[in-house]
């Protein structure tokens, strides 16, 4: 007995599991490069944002050194695989931080905390989608 | 598996590289150094070489995963500052050059490095060096 198979609706789950795995992949990642982040006051590790089509280069307001708290500004609207996102730090020192081991250390992950986690973001969109794919009926 | 081999290759390659420039530039390796080498009118390298992932899933349930070597390779090179890019460049060069032939240093190891994001120049602020990074994901065999 042959089965049908309803292209409009498989097309529509195959389009909410893309979606699905691009705002796990940029949650995910976010919360990498929070985490990650060398910590002394916590303000460049509470200024990573997301945002769609363009920059949010908001940051967190100044700290007293040693304060460390952490605040992850989570996107609050719906992500969806289309546009342009973007993940961006736009604190002053954030090239320094990022890419200069001297400054980088207490990264964890060590010194190379941020590459680290760039270089493998391939990885982790693949890993995302691949779960979400087999989800698909 | 052996993480050590991988590493050496790495370091091996890179330090030798940098030995043959003109001046020779020291290389500075993960948990060897404390501090950075020479002074503000030194040129240094700093490699660090990490492993975030050494098994990849597979479709068989029965079986935990295989053994694939994921790393990253991150290259820092510090000159003076406020002596121009050629040195940099010329440093940057080296170390790219050099992650492009490590796939044949030692078939066993085979590492294969990925695509090279940089150099990034890192030119601003008080400090006193101009520093230039590379970094590339890379797969190996231990």
């Amino acid at each position: 007995m042959a089965k049908g198979l309803n292209t409009a609706k498989y097309a529509k789950d195959v389009k909410q599991a893309i979606d699905f795995a691009m705002a796990a992949y940029l949650n995910a990642a976010q919360g990498k490069l929070v985490r990650a982040n060398p910590k002394d006051t916590g303000r460049m590790a509470s200024s990573w944002n997301i945002a769609q089509n363009y920059v949010d280069a908001s940051t967190a307001p100044e700290r007293v050194p040693g304060s460390q708290q952490v605040v992850v500004n989570t996107y609050n609207g719906k992500i969806t695989a289309d546009g342009t996102w973007f993940i961006s730090n736009s604190v002053p020192y954030a090239v320094r931080v990022a890419y200069d081991p001297t400054w980088a250390k207490g990264g964890a992950g060590g010194t190379a905390w941020y590459t680290n986690i760039t270089n493998s973001l391939p990885q982790l969109l693949t890993k995302y989608q691949t779960q979400a794919l087999r989800r698909v009926k | 598996m052996s993480l050590a081999t991988i590493r050496s290759v790495f370091e091996v390659a890179i330090q030798n590289a940098f030995a043959g420039m003109t001046p020779a530039v020291p290389v500075a390796f993960d948990n060897v150094q404390s501090k950075p080498l020479g002074g503000a009118d030194s040129e240094f390298v700093v490699l660090s070489i990490d492993f975030p992932s050494i098994t990849e899933p597979i479709l068989c349930m029965t079986e935990a995963g295989i053994d694939l070597i994921r790393g990253n390779v991150q290259l820092a090179c510090y000159t003076p500052r406020e002596t121009g890019m050629k040195r940099l460049e010329e440093m940057t060069t080296v170390a790219a050059q050099t992650l492009n032939t490590l796939k044949a240093a030692d078939p066993a190891v085979n590492a294969t490095v990925g695509q090279i994001a940089g150099p990034i120049s890192v030119l601003e602020g008080p400090q006193p060096h101009a520093l230039a990074t590379l970094s590339a994901p890379f797969t190996a065999r231990g």
